[in-house]
């Protein structure tokens, strides 16, 4: 299993931000991950809840200290940073993540992995992990997500419909590298990937009946 | 939700959205199933929480959920976005209108078992499946081959038989109506040979064009087919206006038919004002002659023999204008050139075929060399069909409601239909009564016409069963579908059927309007065919089983 690579440090219902544990070391734009650890003793923690990665910010650790550059004498940014080892402790890579599903702790609960917002949101200090290839394809039976996505209050601008496709495509690249795990949905079998792209371009579609132009630039941005 | 294909439920379409009983339910395509699968005149099914509804597909229409989708569409070479978006934000409605509703669950019914279909009188909620109709389905509606029922040919994309129920077909008037060569006289042979073979009532076919009797012309593959009387001899007498021509085909006349002056009345010269080019004042004079002189019966031949200066004391005596006496005279001297009008002693032609149709046997009457000769079709369908109207109301009262006594319902068929029942004379003539007192007297009429627009409203309203091939003028069309329900939808399915072989059935006869595929008519495969024997009955009187 993935080890974890961010901690939450700030959680409510529609979102959290959690700080890597490394400096840039954060999941990219519209990946799919998970705070909670699901191999911790059952009964402690939270139950797991799945967020996609919608705003990556680094700055200073402490907000009150402004940041100054450095790297007037240096030949290169590595070299700044080799330099300055103390850098790694006074800044910090946050990223927010909108909730857009959870499942109980052995993800094989009555319900398994639910899109949808959880009853509680996680608790700060949960582990956060990148999601494994098993996670993403059963997250990827169903776009009901999407809904969440598209209305986050915290995504809007030109970013969120970047991080809507990012996310979808890496749905799409994942059941690709998972083949020839059949992904079923809905009696329809997607097993290619053709089929699930037009599987979330149709969810996409559904939820954007009345914004021709917002859909056209989204399925546009699926097969870039 | 299924979505397989099996024969007995057809094919996931979409689910309802919207609609009315009177305009139809709007079907909103499922984004599996393409709209250009879908044609206007074919079937579906619709699953309500109760009912499964049979209706007829009767337009197909495009639709975006915002208009924007029509200024922002996807790139042509972008296939994702137009696959995502067909079915979705764009997608296509198809409107159905419910007609009938079948029976629980078709797997459990097989075509030509007695099933109870009852008209819709409600429609399926929203979100109710379509589904294409089965073949199982269009067997419970419309497939019962038996001893009423008559195989006329196949819906539209599929196998399944359409049957007329020939014994209602019979109980009212009919028509065939279609431009020409839509195959009007092919429907109506198969008619005939269905009403031959599944009921009891006999035709008097005024022949026009000699296409039913002996043998008929395909104009198409060049050749000729059989008539009826080839098909069914004992069950079919074949008179003729032209001896001549009907022995050089190889056969005897069962009668030749001869009209007297004497059974020639105002009324029949009143249906010839067009062909005659007689003014309506002409036509009042008509009337009068039977008093002049005390000329009764005889006035047609007595005002033929008259000379000219006897025209003005006609015109004094009856308070005409001479002119008007002096123009019907000359027009009405035309008649002196059809050889079959004259004096004739006895009635033996009429006697003939009231003695066939009596004895069970359908009556084709040839006009042989006259087929191009309105006046001539006009006249003799005129005065037989008042002689045999009058004989069967007869027989009828004289029968006091004993059907052992009864004459055999009588069907006749008439082409140009309109000459005999349009506005001007359907109130005045033996077809306009025949067509309003339906069969009190087992009397009806199947009429053939190219332009039932010209027929009188009222006639049209009491036809039973409408039979239609392509129609063109709107006239027409509106005449054809006048009195049904749905016209409107309708109107589009008419437009667009082939332009032979292929017709809308509705009324009487039928569960509900169907298009059909006519079945093949000519070869000796579709004769064969015909002449199986199925479930017929015997006929009273007959000495064959038929079918
Ligand atoms: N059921 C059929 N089977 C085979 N051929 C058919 C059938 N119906 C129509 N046709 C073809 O179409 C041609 C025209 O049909 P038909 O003579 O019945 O037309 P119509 O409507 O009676 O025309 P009109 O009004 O000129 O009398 C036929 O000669 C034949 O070739
Ligand atoms: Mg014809």
């Amino acid at each position: 299993m993935t080890g974890k690579v961010a901690e939450v440090v700030e959680s409510s219902s529609t979102f959290f931000v959690a700080q890597c544990y490394r400096l840039y070391d954060a999941p990219p734009l519209g990946a799919l991950v998970r705070a909670g650890d699901p191999s911790a003793t059952l009964g402690t923690g939270s139950d797991l809840i799945y967020g996609i990665v919608c705003n990556v910010a680094t700055g200073p650790l402490d907000t009150g200290r402004r940041v100054l550059p450095r790297g007037e004498a240096e030949e290169s940014e590595e070299d700044l940073y080799r330099e300055n080892p103390q850098l790694s402790h006074v800044l910090a890579t946050r990223f927010e993540a909108a909730i857009v599903a959870h499942s109980t702790k052995d993800g094989r609960g009555k319900d398994g992995l639910r899109q949808g917002l959880p009853p509680l949101p996680p608790h700060v200090h949960a582990f956060v992990f990148p999601c494994e290839p098993s996670e993403l394809a059963q997250f990827a039976k169903d776009f009901r997500f999407l809904h969440l996505l598209l209305t986050a209050p915290n995504l809007s601008g030109p970013a969120a419909d970047e991080v809507i496709s990012a996310c979808l495509r890496a749905l799409v690249a994942s059941n690709k590298a998972q083949n020839p795990v059949p992904i079923t949905s809905g009696g329809k079998a997607p097993t290619d990937e053709r089929a699930l792209l037009l599987q979330a371009g149709r969810a996409l579609a559904r939820e954007l009946t009345d914004d021709a132009h917002r859909l056209n630039t989204l399925l546009r941005g699926l097969t870039q | 939700m299924t979505t397989n294909h099996t024969p007995n439920n057809g094919t996931y379409m979409g689910m309802v959205i919207g609609g009315s009983l009177e305009a139809g339910v709007e079907v909103k395509l499922a984004p599996t199933a393409s709209v250009e699968d879908v044609k206007v005149g074919t079937f579906m099914t619709l699953a309500g929480e109760r009912s499964r509804f049979m209706g007829l597909v009767t337009d197909v229409q495009l639709r975006a959920t915002d208009p924007a989708f029509a200024a922002v569409t996807p790139d042509p070479d972008d296939t994702l976005s137009a696959q995502v978006m067909a079915g979705t934000t764009a997608y296509a409605v198809v409107k159905v209108r419910p007609q009938i509703v079948l029976p629980e669950i078709a797997g459990d019914v097989k075509p030509g078992e007695d099933v109870e279909l009852s008209p819709a009188k409600t429609i399926p909620a929203h979100f109710s499946r379509a589904f294409t109709a089965s073949e199982t389905d269009i067997g419970i509606v419309f497939g019962k081959e038996d001893a009423r029922h008559f195989y006329v040919g196949n819906p539209l994309d599929l196998e399944a038989k359409v049957c007329l129920d020939m014994q209602r077909f019979v109980e009212r008037s009919s028509g065939v109506f279609g431009k020409s060569g839509t195959g009007k006289s092919f429907l109506t042979r198969l008619v005939l040979i269905g009403m031959a073979q599944k009921t009891s009532a006999v035709s008097l076919v005024f022949d026009m064009h000699s296409e039913y009797g002996w043998s008929g012309q395909d104009t198409d593959r060049s050749r000729q087919v059989k008539g009826l009387k080839q098909l069914f001899p004992s069950r079919v007498a074949v008179f003729t206006l032209d001896e001549e021509s009907t022995r050089r085909k190889g056969i005897t006349p069962d009668g030749v038919v001869r009209i007297g002056y004497d059974q020639v009345e105002p009324e029949d010269i009143q249906l010839l004002a067009e062909t005659l080019n007689l003014t309506p004042n002409a036509v009042q004079a008509a009337y009068r002659l039977p008093r002049y002189n005390g000329w009764g019966k005889q006035w047609l031949e007595k005002f033929l023999e008259v000379e000219p200066p006897q025209l003005q004391d006609i015109a004094i005596q009856l308070s005409e204008s001479p002119m008007t006496i002096e123009a019907l005279h000359r027009r009405l001297e035309r008649l002196k050139r059809l050889p079959f009008i004259g004096t004739f002693p006895d009635e033996q032609a009429i006697h003939g075929i009231l003695d066939s149709l009596k004895r069970g046997r359908h009556v084709v009457l040839e006009f042989g060399r006259y087929r191009n000769s309105l006046d001539a079709y006009i006249l003799v369908a005129s005065v037989l069909t008042r002689r045999i109207h009058d004989h069967w109301t007869q027989q009828v009262e004289h029968a006091q409601g004993d059907s052992a006594k009864e004459p055999p319902p009588l069907v006749i068929v008439i082409e140009e239909a309109h000459k005999f029942l349009s506005p001007d004379v359907a109130s005045q003539t033996t077809f306009g009564t025949i067509a309003r007192e339906l069969r009190k007297y087992k009397v009806t009429l199947l009429v053939i016409d190219q332009r039932p627009g010209s027929i009188d409203s009222e006639v049209m309203s009491q036809i039973g069963t409408k039979i239609v091939c392509l129609l063109d003028n709107e006239k027409d069309i509106d005449a054809a579908l006048s009195g049904v329900a749905g016209a409107r939808a309708l109107r589009e399915v008419l437009a667009r059927m082939e332009s032979k072989q292929q017709a809308l059935f509705l009324g009487h006869a039928l569960p509900m309007p169907v298009v059909v595929r006519i079945r093949e008519y000519g070869s000796e495969d579709s004769y064969r065919q015909l002449l199986q024997p199925t479930t017929a009955r015997r006929k009273d009187g007959g000495d064959e089983l038929f079918g």
